[in-house]
C-alpha cells in the first residue's frame, strides 16, 4: 500500500522511513556482493562518503522514527503490533464487562458521566501515549479503548434511555475511529472507520428503498455502492501525509463489492433485481468474474498491490465456489480434482504470459 | 499542546452525548404520549449474565391471534392488504401474476408504528377461542376424535391466557402516530410503539371440510424496536424480592409486580413506578 508515496521527498511518517532504511540495507548488501564477485569496487574514500552518508540517514530516522535496522528487530516489532493489538482487544472487552458489573449500582447521572467520560479519558491517555513513543503500539492500544468505550457509550445510552435504533451511530462511530486513525496516524483505527462509514453507507442505501435499517445486509446490492464510494475517497481527497491510507480505502471498498456480488452468485433470492433466483446468480457470476478480472487489471495498471492480490483471490474464489456447485454432485470425485488441477495449471500459463507482456511493456 | 483531531474527536464524543441526551429530554417533555400500568405478565424481568448488575424488563406482546405470542407467526387477520398498503406496501398487483408473487416475495421488512392494546378485546377474544377450543376437543373426546391429553392441552393454554400470559395485543398499525392516536384515544390502554413489519404471502390452501382459501398476502409485526426497558437505580429495591424469588425465569407464575410505563414524545419508554402486587390465593377465573 505504497502507491501514493512520493519517493524523492524526506519521509513524513515511520512506514516511510522504515521502507527508507530499507532500501539502505538491501543496497549495502548488494554492494557487498558485487565487490565480492569483483563487478566493483569503490574507491576507499567514496566507501567512507557513502557508508557515513547511509550511517547519518540511519541515526537519524532511528532518532526521529524509531525504524528497525535489523531482521530481528523487525520481527519483535511485528510481535509487538500483534501484542499490542491482542492487548486492546482484551482491554476493550474488560472495560465493557467492568461496567455492566458496576451500572446497576450508579445512578442514571452517574451511568451517563461515566459513560461520556470514559472516551475521552481514553482520547487523553492516547495522547500521552503518542507523547512517549515513536512506535505507537500504547497509542494503538489506548486509540482501540476510546473506539470501545465510544460504541460502549452510545449503545448504553439507547439501552437506558429506551431510544430507537439508528444508523447515524455507525456514522459517529466511525467518524470518531477516522479522527483518531488521522490524528495519530493508526492504520487498525482507520480500517475500523472505514468499516463503520460502509455499514453507515450500506444501511442508508437501504433505507432509499424503504428498508429497516437494521435489516440492511438482507441486500448485499447496498454494499455495493458504498464499496465505490469508499474506493473513490482517494482519487477526491489527497493523502500527502499519509501515503499508506489510500490502499486501505481501496482494499476495503472494493472487499465491499466484491463480496457482496459473490454472495449474490450464490444467493439470487437476496437481490433487488426482479427476476427468479437463478437468473440473478447467472448475472452475478458473469459480474464477479467480470469484476475481479477489471479489479486485477486495475491493480496492475495503477500498480496497487493490494488490488491486484484481492481481485485474484475472488476470482479464484469464485471460480472454485461455481465449480463445487455445478459439479460436486454429478462428476466423480477424481474427476472433479482433476478438473480443478488442470484449471490451475491453465491460470498459471495465462498469468505467465500476462507476466510475459508486462515485462515487455516495461522494457 | 494537543492534536487538532484529537479536540475533532472529543468534540464528536461530547456533541453526540449533547444531541443524545437532548432527545431524550424532549421524548420526557410535556405530558406522556401514553402511560399505562402494566404487570410482570406483560413486562417479565429480561434475561441477564450473571455479571450484569443492571436490571431490564422485557415487553412481552402478541399479535391478536390464538395460541402464541411468537412474532414469527403468520399475520393475523386485521393485518391484510389494505394495512400493508397503509404502511407503504405497494399491494396493487394480483397474487395471480407469477412476477408480482415473486416481488412480494421478496419484499423488505419496514419500519411502521404498531398499536398495543393492553388487557382489551382482543385479548378477550383470545380467551373467547381459547375457551371454544377446550369445549370443541371436549366434544371429540367423546367422538374418538381427540384424546384427555389434547384436552389437559387446551385448559392450560386457557389458563395461561387468563391468568399468567401477556394480554398486549398487537391490533393496528400504520404510519402516522398521530392518526393511530386519533384512533384509539385511551392512553392508558392503547400504546403506539415503533416496528419492524414484514410483507409475506400466505399459499392458496383448502380446508379438510374443501372450503378453499385462495393465497393471500399478510403482514406480521416482526418486532417491537425498543423491547426492553431498564429499570433506574431508585427503583431496583421494588424489585429486590422478584430478583431472589427462584420463580423469576421458572415457567408461568401469577404477576408479583405492576409497572407504570410512559411513553414520550418520540413514542420511547420509561418507568415511572413500580409496586409489588400482593400475592392472594387465585381461582381460575382471577385476573390481575
Amino acid at each position: 500500500m505504497t502507491e501514493d508515496r512520493q519517493a524523492s521527498s524526506a519521509p513524513v511518517n515511520r512506514a516511510e522511513a522504515q521502507r527508507r532504511v530499507d532500501q539502505i540495507l538491501v543496497f549495502r548488501e548488494e554492494l557487498h556482493r558485487l565487490e565480492r564477485d569483483g563487478v566493483l569496487a569503490l574507491p576507499e574514500d567514496q566507501r567512507q562518503r557513502l557508508t557515513s552518508y547511509h550511517d547519518e540517514i540511519l541515526v537519524a530516522l532511528t532518532r526521529e522514527f524509531d525504524v528497525d535496522t535489523t531482521v530481528t528487530e523487525k520481527q519483535m516489532s511485528l510481535g509487538m503490533r500483534i501484542v499490542s493489538f491482542l492487548g486492546a482487544l482484551a482491554l476493550a472487552a474488560s472495560v465493557f464487562f467492568f461496567f455492566y458489573r458496576i451500572w446497576g449500582l450508579l445512578s442514571t447521572a452517574l451511568q451517563v458521566l461515566i459513560l461520556a467520560a470514559a472516551p475521552l479519558l481514553a482520547v487523553g491517555a492516547m495522547e500521552v501515549a503518542a507523547r512517549r513513543e515513536k512506535i505507537p503500539y500504547f497509542t494503538t492500544l489506548a486509540g482501540l479503548i476510546a473506539f470501545a468505550s465510544f460504541v460502549l457509550n452510545l449503545g448504553l445510552l439507547g439501552n437506558i434511555f429506551g431510544i430507537t435504533p439508528s444508523q447515524n451511530a455507525l456514522l459517529v462511530w466511525g467518524g470518531f475511529a477516522l479522527a483518531l486513525a488521522y490524528g495519530y496516524d493508526l492504520h487498525l483505527l482507520l480500517v475500523t472507520g472505514i468499516l463503520c462509514l460502509l455499514a453507515y453507507l450500506s444501511a442508508t442505501t437501504g433505507t432509499w428503498g424503504g428498508l429497516y435499517w437494521l435489516s440492511f445486509g438482507e441486500r448485499p446490492e447496498n454494499f455495493i455502492p458504498a464499496g465505490l464510494l469508499l474506493f473513490a475517497v482517494p482519487a477526491v481527497l489527497p493523502h500527502r501525509r499519509f501515503p499508506e491510507f489510500p490502499g486501505f480505502y481501496r482494499v476495503f471498498g472494493l472487499l465491499a463489492v466484491l463480496l457482496a456480488i459473490l454472495t449474490l452468485s450464490h444467493w439470487g433470492r437476496g437481490s433487488y433485481l426482479p427476476w427468479q433466483s437463478d437468473s440473478v446468480e447467472t448475472v452475478y457470476v458473469i459480474l464477479g468474474f467480470a469484476a475481479s478480472a477489471l479489479v486485477i487489471w486495475t491493480g496492475i495498471h495503477w500498480r496497487w498491490q493490494g488490488v491486484t492480490n484481492l481481485g485474484s483471490t475472488f476470482f479464484v474464489i469464485q471460480l472454485y465456489t461455481k465449480f463445487f456447485d455445478w459439479w460436486w454432485d454429478w462428476m466423480p470425485k477424481y474427476l472433479f480434482f482433476l478438473l480443478l488441477g488442470l484449471i490451475a495449471v491453465l491460470l498459471l500459463l495465462v498469468f505467465q504470459r500476462i507476466r510475459a507482456h508486462l515485462r515487455e511493456a516495461t522494457a | 499542546m494537543m492534536r487538532p483531531r484529537m479536540w475533532a474527536a472529543m468534540a464528536l464524543v461530547v456533541a453526540t452525548n449533547a444531541v443524545v441526551l437532548a432527545g431524550v429530554a424532549y421524548n420526557r417533555s410535556g405530558e406522556p404520549e401514553a402511560t399505562v400500568t402494566l404487570t410482570e405478565r406483560e413486562l417479565p424481568l429480561a434475561y441477564a449474565v450473571e455479571e450484569n448488575s443492571g436490571l431490564e424488563l422485557r415487553l412481552d406482546w402478541r399479535l391478536y391471534r390464538r395460541g402464541s405470542s411468537f412474532p414469527g407467526e403468520p399475520g393475523p387477520g386485521w393485518f391484510h392488504r389494505e394495512k400493508l398498503e397503509a404502511v407503504g406496501y405497494d399491494c396493487s398487483r394480483p397474487l395471480t401474476d407469477p412476477s408480482a408473487r415473486l416481488e412480494y416475495e421478496k419484499a423488505l421488512p419496514r419500519k411502521a408504528f404498531a398499536v398495543l392494546e393492553y388487557e382489551g378485546a382482543a385479548w378477550r377474544a383470545m380467551i373467547a377461542e381459547a375457551e371454544h377450543d377446550r369445549a370443541r376437543i371436549a366434544e371429540q373426546i367423546g367422538r374418538q376424535e381427540a384424546t384427555r391429553k389434547d384436552l389437559e392441552a387446551a385448559e392450560q393454554d386457557l389458563d395461561r391466557l387468563r391468568r399468567t400470559s401477556t394480554r398486549l395485543a398487537a391490533v393496528d398499525v400504520g404510519l402516522a402516530p398521530a392518526a393511530l392516536r386519533s384512533q384509539y384515544p385511551d392512553r392508558g390502554k392503547y400504546l403506539i410503539v415503533q416496528a419492524e413489519v414484514r410483507l409475506t404471502v400466505v399459499d392458496a390452501r383448502v380446508e379438510k371440510n374443501g372450503v378453499r382459501h385462495p393465497a393471500s398476502l399478510r403482514g406480521v409485526i416482526s418486532s417491537i424496536l425498543v423491547d426492553h426497558i431498564v429499570v433506574p437505580r431508585d427503583l431496583h429495591s421494588a424489585l429486590d424480592f422478584v430478583r431472589n424469588d427462584r420463580r423469576s425465569f421458572s415457567g408461568p407464575h401469577e404477576p408479583r409486580y405492576r409497572v407504570t410505563v410512559n411513553y414520550g414524545r418520540r413514542y420511547e419508554p420509561w418507568i415511572h413506578a413500580i409496586q409489588p402486587i400482593k400475592q392472594a390465593r387465585a381461582g381460575p377465573e382471577r385476573t390481575q
